[in-house]
């Protein structure tokens, strides 16, 4: 078992966006049953506040420090998330709260080719991440926290070395109770190796056989089982801003983080997903949303945060926005391989990026395909379709279109009016630019008597003076009159 | 000496009277009379072509050919903003494959160039559009995309109050029957007129 500890020393303060800010500000929570300064940033620090001072006595001395209470459940989501992106290295994923997470790492170990590699690449993800981070890797979880919270970042390869690092770690650092821990002091004992010296059967008498379990489970004597960490199948995160945001490049500064934890998040689930909802709160309860659409599931930060660089190009911010939203509610099983969307040409890889630059920056309704529909109505046998991932699969078939068939030996213009126009007439004949001329075949087409949206016509094609040739037909029904529908 | 190295560079310099030597490098028009007065036997790739003409929609059948062969090599054809609607039926029977095709609109006219100009980038087939004002800098870069991209890009265009001069690779002049083609201007060659555009 290699289990990697990740704690996050800072946690309380990070888990609230503003810490990276320049203004002061300082966590405060119950010690004991007081409140006092938890933790502070190091704007904060650096005008004198430290930890364990009363919120009072801080603000004294920084007039400017923003205090804030802690927030577990902030907390607590900040660890979900890391944990979610984690989910690109190993399914073998525990919490432990309030800061750490172990991963465990031994079958990931040969597809990332080996423990160096992958450990840059989970140190490297970290840093994207913008947490402080402890970490360090050993054959139990228990082993690998202690010493990941004592700031030992090291690689221990196995139980007997185990055994010797952790006999430095001081006894304050163990879930003793408060007797035991006293009577061990009285003993002269300091660290965690002092204690390993006595035997076992004595220790379990003083401190209780749980306390011995616990020890055992710390060396790898006794199997220390983790609650697996179980994903959400949707991603929702919030993040706070440093400061109120107007203008929308700062934007997407922030919204960097959670781009990075969606994109471990969907890897984790060999997904992709289609559709980011991205939600701004203005402050007041208001809030705005709009949605970044992809053309086929896609989980590439980058990609992600270009598209979105596009959309927030065109976006015009209502009001200043404090926090920043995103919520993917539904994610796609994303295949290996890129689906094959323009065939294989040179441009297959270019050409869906591009659509979605295009979508991104000129709405979701300004792209479109167009089809055949087996239909004798003129305005029916076409439709438009929405340009997703069914026009890619539609591109994928190979079989020519059986609809075809019905238009043989007709023709048909390349242009459609989108609502026929009236042709004026003149002694009888319809008239555009001048007299028409009719060519000589006629196509009746009466259909449509089944939906209500019955057409009864004959169609021509129809020279103007210019040489224009033109689609006109001619009302069977009623005034009989003559309608200009289309251009060849 | 140094004339004749630059005429073997070809794009430097060339031979009056005669079309450059680089023969099939451009999309076959359809109409053999109009590829025989062509460099590279057919439309230009990595360029842009302007095409005149008094036709509704353009002188868009002249393309059908070219279309239809770039929709089969699974080309992308991006047509934007066109004046009507592009008819489904219309294109099929030209042989265009309507998987290929995507239609963008824009809000705009400089919001069109920006879309041409980014599908020429991208490297599709075929990009076409409908200007009505379009300035010397906004062909030029439509020009450097389609070199980048690899593509051709068609400007139908009305043929009044067009400046005489034009920065495109060509510049044809279609009649509004659709059976006669002026070349006005070309690489590599002198303007041509009265081509009979008859089917192949």
């Amino acid at each position: 078992m290699r289990w990697l500890a990740i704690h996050f020393p800072l946690l309380a303060l990070e888990s609230f966006a503003s810490e990276a800010s320049q203004q002061p500000l300082a966590i405060t929570g119950l010690q004991g049953s007081r409140q006092r300064i938890l933790i502070c940033n190091k704007r904060a620090a650096e005008l004198g506040v430290a930890a364990g001072m009363r919120p009072g006595a801080a603000r004294a001395l920084c007039s400017g420090l923003r205090l804030l209470p802690r927030d577990e459940r902030r907390e607590r989501a900040a660890l979900e998330a890391v944990a979610d992106w984690s989910g690109c290295f190993t399914s073998q994923i525990s919490l432990d709260p309030p800061w750490g997470i172990l991963l465990e790492l031994a079958g990931s170990l040969r597809l990332f080719g080996g423990v160096h590699p992958l450990l840059s690449r989970i140190g490297s993800g970290l840093k994207a991440l913008e947490y402080s981070t402890q970490i360090c890797l050993a054959p139990t979880p228990g082993g690998a926290m202690l010493l990941a919270r004592e700031g030992r970042e090291m690689l221990v390869p196995d139980r007997r070395m185990l055994r010797r690092v952790l006999a430095g770690v001081p006894l304050q650092r163990l879930p003793l109770k408060r007797a035991g821990r006293e009577a061990l002091y009285s003993m002269g004992l300091k660290t965690l190796g002092d204690l390993l010296k006595l035997p076992t059967a004595g220790l379990g008498r003083r401190l209780g056989p749980e306390f011995v379990a616990y020890l055992e489970r710390l060396l790898g004597r006794l199997p220390d089982p983790r609650p697996q960490f179980l994903p959400p199948v949707r991603f929702q995160r919030r993040l706070e801003l440093p400061a109120e945001v107007r203008g929308t490049s700062a934007l997407l500064f922030a919204a960097k983080r959670l781009i990075m934890e969606l994109a471990g998040f969907l890897h984790a689930r060999q997904a992709g997903t289609q559709c980011l909802e991205w939600i701004l709160f203005h402050g007041g309860g208001k809030e705005s949303s709009f949605q970044l659409r992809l053309m086929v599931p896609e989980r590439e930060p980058g990609r992600l945060q270009m598209l979105l660089r596009e959309r927030l190009e065109r976006l015009k911010l209502s009001a200043p926005v404090r926090e920043i939203g995103l919520l993917v509610a539904v994610i796609e099983p994303l295949p290996e391989r890129p689906l094959p969307l323009f065939g294989e040409s040179g441009v297959s890889g270019v050409m869906p990026f591009l659509l979605e630059r295009l979508q991104a920056r000129l709405g979701q309704d300004s792209l479109c395909s167009i089809r055949q529909v087996a239909d004798h109505r003129p305005e029916r046998a076409w439709v438009k379709n929405g340009v997703g991932v069914e026009f890619a699969r539609a591109a994928d078939k190979i079989d020519s279109d059986p609809i075809l068939t019905i238009f043989n030996g007709l023709r048909r213009p390349l242009w459609l009016l989108p609502e026929p126009e009236p042709l004026v007439t003149k002694n009888g004949w319809p008239w555009w630019r001048g007299r028409l001329h009719l060519e000589p075949e006629r196509e009746r087409i009466e259909s449509g008597w089944w939906d209500g949206e019955a057409v009864s016509r004959d169609y021509f094609i129809a020279r103007a003076p210019g040489g224009e040739q033109l689609w006109i037909y001619r009302e069977l029904q009623g005034a009989r009159c003559w309608f200009l529908h289309g251009f060849f | 000496m140094e004339v004749e190295n630059l005429l073997r560079q070809g794009s430097v310099l060339w031979r009056g009277g005669a079309l450059y030597p680089d023969s099939g490098s451009g999309i076959a028009t359809g109409f053999p009379s109009l590829d025989r007065h062509l460099a590279g036997r057919g439309w230009p790739r990595q360029a842009v072509i302007e095409i005149l003409s008094s036709r509704p929609g353009g002188a868009m059948l002249l393309l059908m050919p070219a279309l239809a062969t770039l929709s089969r090599e699974a080309k992308q054809i991006v047509l934007i903003a066109p004046p009507y609607i592009p008819y489904a039926p219309g294109f099929s029977l030209h042989g265009v494959d309507l998987t290929r095709l995507l239609l963008v609109k824009g809000r705009d006219e400089k919001e069109c160039l920006w879309v041409l100009e980014q599908v020429l980038g991208a490297g599709c087939g075929a990009a076409v559009y409908w200007p009505q004002r379009l300035s010397r800098i906004a062909l030029r870069r439509l020009q450097l995309a389609a070199e980048r991209g690899g593509g051709s890009g068609f400007l139908l265009r009305r043929p009044e109050l067009i400046p005489e001069s034009t920065s495109a690779a060509l510049r044809l002049r279609v009649a509004a029957a659709g059976d006669t083609a002026d070349i006005l201007k070309r690489r590599g060659g002198w303007p041509v007129e009265g081509i009979r555009l008859d089917g192949s």
